[in-house]
Parts: structure tokens; sequence; C-alpha cells
């Protein structure tokens, strides 16, 4: 086959904050792990697996960000996760029946979930739960390349130690290391944000590339001469893929985009407000209020109240994300042969979503995903889906441009994270940084119990940088608990400080928290190490 | 990261056991600290700390006429030559946001009193951070980077065009913007129902007009800032505001033509005690061209 006139490259970046509380029975809170599981992450690579069963050779790149590793392999939060599925599945049996007197939609969607919970309980049980090892299969097949992150999603622009941001990506990379067998080739910078000097840690830690926001690589220095249809080397020595706003547009634009379709599903009409309350009690948290739970019987159908939605109808929907891949399809075609006519060499459209996009909000994403790939293939031979090292590979000579400082949040600098609601939390973390850099330094070669305190700091710290807490902060959602959780951890790693320089090494207290705050079972507080030995 | 829009209500469903409430962090680390952070390209952000040791030295040093002088926030701009500016602060405020009309670059802080005989005490310098540029590169002011793009200047428009970058200076919310516009007019081309389209009406063919000739934007916004007791009920314009847990308070918001008047009133815990401040500001605006 002729070599293609350009390629695709989707970007899909998973990603959750660590949440975890053994401490209670039921939290509110780790649903977002459970219901991100049940509607993307196993529907995700359900859909990869059946093309790579089908041998269709596909390229998808995919963010399995560290603290997302870590929560699919503890066995808490997993055991948790078998049982919540048990009960959504206990439900959709149970509406299988109650929709036997409504019309045929209501029927065919009850139907539809009763399918999908099953799905996913039989790709669950049959690796045991251990669904990161199916994500390696892709991975060792050459079809899906798994990238990492930093360690907690910790927003480097606005870390002022070096040895923090670099502590955040060497973590990641060694926790990389212990769920997929190999160091991660790429990364996912948290939030899309880069800052300068953050090259160079990634190629320190063997990281050949990542992404910038368009803007990231449109406005880095000399002016990028083929935009981002072409990856660029920055001085520190990483190639970085600007996003493409076509395709980001196509499918993130609420109303215009793909998802806003009026025979897709409408997210905000749920059974756990719908329905009677004593038949759905079993079904929500121990406190009883109203939530959603997942079955939805009602599509988008336009510009009305929630109560004048009309039914979901499966078939509809699905022929409609299948129509919605061959219009992308179809653009990026166009889009492809005009870059080609301008460009002495293949251009490369890089597609980035979060990967919670496909399933949890936009339900029938994972249908469109499959789609695009499967039309890919067969339906045209004009452009390939690729991998950032496979495009490298064949065209490893590429502009030099020093990237502009970006982020893809909100305005596409740093405010999102830093302003009046949430910059209290700055002043604590940076002197957390500088107090565990220093213990990193005084003790070069601990053992036993300190070694065990300086770990457990180094947890604390990264768990309290997550940008998570300063993003829910600003868009007013989970606000409480992300305070809660920077004081917390902030609180705890101070605590661990003073014990540590004070000498009061009480072994049920790390313990403790040891078993609170368990993630990088693997830690190395030598990650915070200034360069150079002790300061 | 978008999943948790869909959490409701936050914690455990059950009442959390009292050992689970954070205990306050410290106000203080009782060192001395200025800290700059970059925000975009016009703004930064600093907070500070001066420690006890730090107000001694400055006392021994400069005798009495420190009671008399002003606190600044003096900004570097690490050029050469180096240039800077002052910023009057409230030292009590422990964080300001800083406009800087220059922007990009590196950038670092001293924060410092200035005497009355214009000698300036020294209390913290910061670190240095590098502000975004917020615009494509100018070729013209590098010699080599012109040469260099000189014959592909046709080309690099169009490639910037397509890469969503149609007009200079627009920061991602406004490629989205401008994005959103364009995709407007394409899914009314094509409509969202009858895909595929027809070839000739491909995206491709009907970008907006490209912005021509000299241009200027500009706007101006308000910030308010303060701080009180941190369990104080503090309103803005008659609204409840959140303190942030140190007492202090900033914020900043468009500000249409006209004259507003900016209320602050601020009540103690115990209800029995108030202060008020108010700002009247006005703004008016023209713009022309010649």
């Amino acid at each position: 086959m002729a070599d293609p006139q350009g390629y695709l490259c989707i970007v899909l970046h998973a990603h959750l904050p660590y949440v975890r509380h053994p401490e209670y029975p039921d939290f509110l809170e780790e649903d977002w792990f459970y219901e991100a599981v049940t509607e993307t992450y196993v529907p995700l690579l359900d859909l990869l697996e059946r093309l790579a069963n089908e041998k269709i050779p596909y390229r998808v790149t995919m963010s399995l960000t560290p603290p997302l590793c870590n929560m699919l392999s503890d066995d808490l939060l997993m055991k948790r996760y078998r049982a919540r599925l048990e009960k959504l599945l206990e439900l959709a049996d149970k509406e299988v029946h109650r929709t036997k007197t409504l019309p045929a939609a209501f029927q065919e969607t009850a139907a539809m979930y009763q399918e999908k919970f099953k799905r996913v309980r039989d790709i669950f049980d049959a690796c045991g739960g251990r669904l990161l090892s199916r994500f390696k299969a892709l991975q060792d097949f050459g079809l899906l390349e798994i990238i990492t992150c930093g360690a907690t999603h910790g927003y480097l622009p606005l870390m002022i130690h070096d040895e923090a941001r670099s502590a955040q990506i060497t973590v990641a990379v060694q926790d990389y290391q212990r769920h997929f067998g190999r160091p991660p080739r790429g990364i996912w910078l948290p939030e899309c944000a880069f800052a300068p000097g953050v090259d160079k840690i990634l190629k320190n830690n063997g990281i050949t590339f990542s992404f910038l926001d368009s803007h990231g690589v449109l406005f880095g220095k000399p002016r990028p001469r083929f935009g981002v249809f072409a990856p660029i080397y920055s001085p520190g020595g990483t190639a970085f893929f600007g996003r493409d706003m076509e395709t980001a547009h196509q499918v993130w634009s609420a109303e215009q985009g793909y998802p806003g379709d009026l025979n897709y599903r409408e997210f905000y009409r749920d059974v756990g407000y719908d329905l009677d309350y004593n038949y759905i009690r079993p079904y929500l948290h121990d406190d009883g209020v109203r939530r959603n739970i997942g079955i939805k019987y009602h599509r988008v159908t336009g510009r009305v109240s929630l109560a004048n939605k009309e039914p979901y109808v499966p078939a509809r929907a699905r022929e409609t994300a299948s129509s919605h891949a061959s219009n992308f399809l179809f653009n990026r075609e166009r889009q492809v042969e005009y870059l080609r006519g301008v460009m002495n060499r293949p251009p490369v459209v890089t597609s980035i979503y979060d990967a919670e996009l496909f399933g949890h909000w936009w339900f029938e994403g994972p249908d469109f995903l499959e789609s695009l790939l499967r039309k890919t293939h067969f339906d045209q031979s004009l452009f390939k889906t690729t991998h950032p090292i496979e495009y490298l590979q064949k065209h490893p000579e590429q502009q030099i441009v020093e990237p502009e400082p970006s982020s893809w949040g909100d305005k596409g600098y740093h405010e999102v994270w830093l302003n009046a609601a949430n910059d209290w939390i700055y002043p604590h973390l940076h002197i957390a940084s500088e107090r565990m850099i220093r213990l990193a330094n005084v003790h070069p070669n601990a053992e036993g119990l300190l070694k065990r305190y300086l770990n457990q700091a180094a947890r604390e710290l990264l768990l309290a940088q997550s940008s998570d807490w300063a993003f829910l902060i600003t868009v007013g959602t989970a606000r409480q608990y992300s305070e809660k959780r920077t004081k917390d951890h902030v609180g705890r790693f101070l605590d661990l400080y003073h014990r540590i320089q004070e000498n009061r090494l009480d072994e049920g207290f790390v313990s403790h928290l040891e078993s609170v705050d368990n993630i990088f079972p693997l830690i190395d507080y030598r990650a915070y190490q200034s360069t150079g030995g002790a300061s | 990261m978008t999943s948790h829009l869909n959490a409701p209500s936050s914690g455990s469903s059950r009442e959390p056991s009292p050992s689970s409430s954070p205990s306050p962090l410290p106000r203080d680390y009782g060192v001395t600290r200025l800290v700059l952070l970059p925000r975009d390209f016009r703004w930064m952000h600093s907070y500070w700390e001066v420690a006890p040791y730090t107000w001694d030295e400055v006392k021994k040093n400069f005798g009495v006429d420190i009671e008399k002088s002003r606190a600044v926030l003096r900004l570097y701009s690490n050029q050469s030559p180096v240039q800077f500016f002052d910023v009057d602060v409230s030292l009590e405020a422990r964080n300001w946001y800083v406009f800087s009309p220059q922007g990009a670059g590196d950038w670092h802080a001293e924060l410092g009193m200035v005497l009355p005989d214009g000698r300036f005490a020294l209390l913290a310098v910061s670190n240095v951070i590098r502000l975004p540029s917020g615009q494509v590169s100018s070729a013209s002011s590098d010699i080599s980077q012109e040469e260099k793009w000189g014959f592909l200047k046709a080309e690099w428009e169009r490639l910037y065009e397509l890469s969503g970058g149609g007009r200079l200076g627009a920061g991602s919310l406004d490629i989205a913007k401008m994005l959103a516009q364009r995709w407007e007019l394409l899914s009314g081309a094509s409509s969202l129902s009858g895909f595929p389209t027809s070839p000739g009406l491909s995206s491709w063919g009907r970008f907006p007009e490209k912005h021509k000739g000299f241009w200027l934007v500009a706007d101006c916004e308000v910030i308010v800032y303060g701080a009180t007791e941190p369990d104080a009920a503090v309103t803005f314009q008659d609204r409840p505001i959140a303190l942030n847990p140190d007492g202090t308070f900033s914020f900043r918001f468009p500000f249409p033509d006209g004259q507003q008047g900016f209320p602050i009133r601020a009540v103690n815990r115990d209800g029995d005690m108030a202060r008020w401040i108010e700002f009247r500001v006005s703004r008016e605006s023209r713009k022309g061209e010649e």
C-alpha cells in the first residue's frame, strides 16, 4: 500500500484523583472511579480488544495516570467496585421486568443496560479484576500506546522547586514500570501545562514525547513552520505534538459538537431521580439522598425541559454515532488533503480528549470511536492513525521550537489553578516541598522506620499536589472535599516532618497513614534529592 | 477528568468521625519568603511571609524611619537593561496579583519598604518566573528567524490559520470561540443529520474573513482586595463573599462603562462589631481611528 498522505493521532487522557477511604464503608467521591470503570474504562478496553481481535491495525494513545493505575490495582477499591457492579446488575435485571409494560423504546434501553453491565462483569471477572493487564496486552501488541502523567497530576508550572517537579515525573515513571513492565515513552503533562525546564526533566527521565495545547506550539519561538501539524522538538529535547482545535471542537463542544445530537442519551435524566423512592432506595448511598445511578431512559431531544425529554432509542443512537464517525472521517480526509498540499511532509492531526468524555458524558462515545477506527481502516487510504513514536521514527527531522508556557485550561494559562479561590494552597505546598527536599538531602540512605516516615512524607506531599483539588475549588464542585484533601495531606506531611525532625518515630502513626494514603507502594523518597547530593 | 461534575455532594454519606476533620494549617511558617508565580501573559501572583527576624534586622539597619515607610513589591523584568516597576502593597494582605503591561519574559520580585528619603529596605527576594508571550512569535525581532521564515511566510499564514489561530494574541478560549463560530458555519452548511456533506461544502473552503490591517484591543478590569479577621462575615455589594483561611480576600471582574459603587462590609463573629469601606469608581471608554 502506498504511504498515507497524513496521520491522525488520537490521544485519550484518562485520569481521576486518588480517592480511597478505607475509614468509611461508603464514600461518595469514590463513585467517580466506579462510574468511570463501568462507563468509560471497560467499554474503551472492550472496543480496543474487539478491533484487535478483528486484526484492525489501529493506533491509539492513552494516558493512564498514576493515581488511576493505583486505584485500578487497589484490592479494596476493586472489591468495592465489584460489589457496586453487582448491585447495578441487580437493578438492571429489575428494570427489564419493570419496563415490560412500557413502550418498546424503554424495553430496548433496559435490555441494553442489562447487556452492557453483564459485559462489563464478564470482562472484569475474566481477568480477575486486573484490568491494567489487559490494557498492557494491547500495548504489547503495538496497538495502544500507554503514556504516563505526573505522579499525582501535580500542576508543574506552579511548583517552584525543580526537585518537586522532577519527583512528580520520577515517581510516575517508576510506578509505570511496575504496571506495564517497561518505562513509558511518552507523558501527558498534568493539565497539558508546560513551563520552561519541564522538558529537560522529561528527557532526564527517558521520556521522548508529550503534548501541548495549540497555543503552546503556535506561540512558540521561533514560529513553528508547520503550525500544530508536525511535532516540534523543545530545546530541552522533548518532542511535543500540538492539539488540533478543529477535531477538538467537533467532539468537545456541548452545543455544536457531536455529543449534543438530539438522538444521544441525555445525561441529566436519571432513574436515581425518576423512579419511586422505595424502589430505588437500595441503590442509593447510605444517606438515602437521590443521586445519579447511571441508568437513563431519555435522549437529548432538543431544548426542552428534563420533564419533556423523549425516550431513548438505542438503535437510532448507534446509527447516529456511526454517521458522526463518517463525518469525522470525511473532514479528516479533506483536512489531510489540504495540509498535504502546503507541507513538504505528511501532516499529523493530533486529537486530544478526556477519556471520561467517552461513555460517561457522551454515552455513545465508545461507539463513535470504534466506528471511526473501523472506517479509517476499511473506508479510505488517505490517512492512517499513528502513535507519536511511530510518526517520529518515520519523520525524525523536526523543527526546534521553544514552547509557550501554557495549559489546556480556560484562557489557556494557569488561572484555573491560581485564582482568589485557591491561591491559599500554594504557600503550604511550597513549604512542604522545600522541607521534603531538605529531608531527602539530609537523609540520603535512610533505612527502617525512618525510611517509612520519609516515604510516607513523600506520598502526602504528592497527594496534596494533585491539580484536581485546585481545579475543583475553582469550578465549585466538591469544593469542601477538595479543600479538606489539601489540608489533610499538608497537615499529615507537616506532622511527619516534625516527628522526623524531633526524632519521635512512632510506628503506629506511620503505619496508620500508610494504610490510609497507600498510593505508590514502592515509592522511594530519594526522588526528592537535589542533584549533586546534600544541600 | 470531567467525571467530577456528576458528584452531587461531598464526603461520606455518614457523619464523619471527629478525628477526620482537618486541623487548620499554620498561618505562618516562621520563615521570610517571597514567591512569584505566573498566572498568564499579563498577570503574576505573589505571596509572602516576613518573619520577626527580618523585621529586627531592618529596624536595626534603618532605625525609626522604617515606621514612616510604605511597602512595595518591586517587579524586575530580567532583560538587558534591567527594568523594574513598583506596586504599593499592603503587607497584611500577604499576597498580591500584579498586572504587567509588558508581560512576556523572565521576572522576579523584591518585597521591601520605601523610606521617606527614597531608600529601599529589602525584606525578601523572589524566585524567577517566565511569563508566556500570549502571541505568535514576532519574526522581525530576530533577523535569523526572519531569514529562515521569509520564503515560508505565505505558507505559515495558512497553517497558522488552520491551526486555529486566525487572530494574533488570541488565548485558547478565544480560539475556541472562534472555532465555535466556524463550526456553527460548518454545521449550518452540512446539517448534523445529513452527513456526509458534498465535497464542495467541506470545512476547508469556509474560513471566516481574515483580520486585515492594523488593530488594537484593550479592556480594563477591577481588582478588589483586603483582609479582616478570618471568622468575620464579609459582604461585597451586599452579597456574601468567602474569605481565604487567613482572612484575606481578593477578586477581579470586568468593569463596564459608568459609575459603580463597591461597598465592602465586615461583621465580626459575635455580630456586634462592623466595619465598612466603599469605593466609587467610574469608567468611560472612547475609541477611534486616525
